[in-house]
């Protein structure tokens, strides 16, 4: 079924938009013209991540004297990525980045989905003021929350201490808090657009409200929950201003943190900027290509229903 | 039974509620007490009423870091809204082969984590070795090589691209939903009366994009008033050249984190607040308070 889905997809992509809609194309010189200026555009976003790519293959003096020649082959060298392993650790950044980001897009697919059904499913005392804390709850910026999660990180003991483990946790609560609210907007609403039926068919056959949840609502709402994972997931991985605050030693960076410091650390060695620049954003960018139709969809959840 | 689902209901609503309160509602309450206060040391506060405010109100730091995150984001935010336009009439009205994999690709930069953003750009326009000054060079469009990240004008000009680049494809994708949601039926009308392109976009398409529009404008304040990642890249968080990449965020970065002064950072994030909050309902009235007068 998922795979079926991504094949769709790419032939929609390839074949460039929808499927159900017949199109026909005309040819004419504005056409060409419009073609032209959309081509030249999409080169000026896909070139820096080109050029950097690139150069990460070369030797760093030669990205001093000429960073536009190929990498071919005596300037190809694999140099760069063999010091961002040795001497920046990036694998370890990666560890600390994923291990943060997939604790905090799994909690918020699990606890927000609890709270969406409940809040569309159920009545109970306080429901009315639950869904207010909701709408406050996109409303407070991580700027104007992160001093007193500080402190209070100091007084539990979970920042300052040099230890992995806790300082990654030190992110990951807050970031869970600060997505939280988005993600029962977006799943409450498809959640809301089930038939009720299904579910009382369930019960009647047995199922428990943990079977509810977790047998007919969560995959019956797979999309959505996956546009809030992904979203999540992005949104926690590329975060520089909660990670910077707890992330403080070389062994606890996240790949953000990383990044941030590597020009202060590394001085002008744009060999190794470019492969660890490489090394952080080309997964990131495969994944997108496969994951790009929820994406879009998360984009946009907010804006056209308003 | 419903007397079971009320307590299920509570009880799956409880990480939400204990999250928020914990993480969002009490540091929020707790920013405001420590606004009003003065850090004797890291443990002792001591209530001065609105003295931090008035500090806040004379601190020329804090009003240059004001006017410098508002001009990044005009030179972010205004080319972006007509590029965007632009890519969304474009992509919708006429029929383009692989409009989807264009949309893609636009959207692209906003993916890519904004610190290696950061990065990249800052090798791009290295003034020695960069590429920038190689290729003006090459062009002849310039003689000297010009120190970019030197220069204020330009360092503020290189972060409003940087946030331009990162952002035209998001508000494109969010624009064209606009578009594509407007009746068929509105515009064949249109069509059939005489409109010809023009007229469709400006008597049609762009009054009823309002809303979409106002979306738009107001997620692009709210983080462009929040700019953090990109001037704490590019100037390892100190905001040179001549303070102006300082922005609201990484001045209270700073005032947080090196000076370890929560009180006066408390005090930078609530000015920061009361900002963004005053402008997102004065641009919300400016776009929708005629509607009920006519």
């Amino acid at each position: 079924m998922i795979a079926d889905d991504r094949k769709g997809m790419v032939i929609d992509m390839a074949r460039g938009n929808d499927r159900s809609k017949k199109r026909h194309y005309k040819f004419s010189f504005g056409m060409a013209g419009i073609y032209a200026v959309l081509i030249a555009w999409a080169l000026t976003t896909i070139y820096p991540l080109f050029w950097i790519l690139m150069n990460s293959f070369k030797d760093k003096k030669l990205i001093r004297s000429d960073s536009f020649s190929l990498p071919v082959g005596e300037t190809f060298t694999l140099d760069n990525y063999k010091t961002a392993f040795d001497r920046v650790n990036i694998l370890g950044a990666y560890r600390n980045s994923l291990v943060i980001s997939l604790s905090v897009a799994a909690a918020v697919i699990l606890l927000a989905g609890l709270a969406s059904y409940a809040l569309v499913r159920y009545d109970f005392k306080l429901k009315g003021l639950l869904g207010s804390m909701v709408v406050a709850g996109m409303m407070f910026p991580a700027f104007a929350t992160i001093i007193p999660v500080i402190r209070m990180m100091n007084v539990i003991g979970l920042a300052n201490t040099n230890q992995i483990p806790k300082s990654l946790l030190a992110v990951i609560l807050p970031q869970i808090a600060g997505n939280l609210s988005f993600a029962i907007v977006v799943l409450r609403g498809y959640i809301g657009g089930l038939p009720v039926e299904l579910e009382e068919a369930a019960y009647m056959e047995g199922c428990n409200i943990f079977q509810l949840f977790f047998k007919v609502v969560m995959p019956l709402c797979k999309p959505s929950f996956a546009t809030v994972g992904i979203f999540s997931f992005l949104w926690s991985y590329n975060d520089l201003f909660t990670q910077s605050f707890f992330l403080k030693t070389k062994p606890e960076y996240s790949v953000t943190v990383l990044l941030s410091l590597l020009t202060s650390q590394e001085g002008t060695n744009y060999g190794l900027m470019a492969s660890s620049v490489s090394l952080i954003v080309f997964p990131l960018l495969i994944v997108y290509l496969f994951l790009q139709k929820y994406i879009v969809k998360g984009l946009t959840a907010g804006a056209v229903k308003g | 039974m419903r007397e079971k689902r009320a307590k299920w209901g509570l009880i799956f609503c409880l990480p939400f509620l204990a999250t928020f309160l914990i993480f969002q509602f009490y540091p929020i309450l707790y920013s405001l007490y420590l606004s009003f206060t003065y850090q004797e040391n890291s443990r002792t506060f001591i209530f001065t009423g609105l003295d931090n405010y008035q500090d806040l109100l004379h601190d020329a730091v804090f009003w240059k870091s004001v006017a410098n995150t508002w001009k990044i984001w005009l030179m972010c935010f205004i080319p972006q809204l007509v590029a965007a336009l632009l890519l969304a009439v474009l992509l919708t009205q006429y029929r383009i082969r692989g409009a989807g994999f264009f949309r893609a690709v636009f959207y692209l930069p906003n993916l890519v984590t904004a610190a290696s953003v950061g990065v990249l750009f800052a090798a791009l326009f290295d003034w020695q070795t960069g590429s920038v000054n190689g290729i003006l060079q090459s062009l002849g469009l310039i003689e000297e090589k010009v120190n970019w990240m030197g220069s204020p004008a330009f360092a503020q000009g290189i972060t409003g691209f940087i946030q331009w680049w990162m952002w035209f494809g998001y508000s494109s994708i969010l624009l064209t939903a606009g578009i594509t949601a407007i009746s068929q039926e509105i515009i064949d009308a249109s069509v059939v009366d005489g409109a010809n392109n023009w007229q469709r976009l400006y008597r049609i398409t762009l009054p009823l994009l309002k809303p979409t529009l106002l979306y738009v404008l107001v997620t692009s304040l709210i983080g462009g008033m929040q700019i953090f990642d990109i001037p704490m890249t590019l100037t390892k968080g100190d905001g040179e050249p001549q303070k102006s990449l300082m922005t609201m965020v990484l001045y209270l970065y700073n005032m947080a984190f090196k000076n370890k002064d929560y009180s006066y950072g408390a005090t930078i994030s609530y000015g920061l607040f009361i900002i963004i909050l005053l402008f997102s309902i004065l641009f919300f009235k400016v776009l929708y308070g005629k509607k009920e007068e006519g």
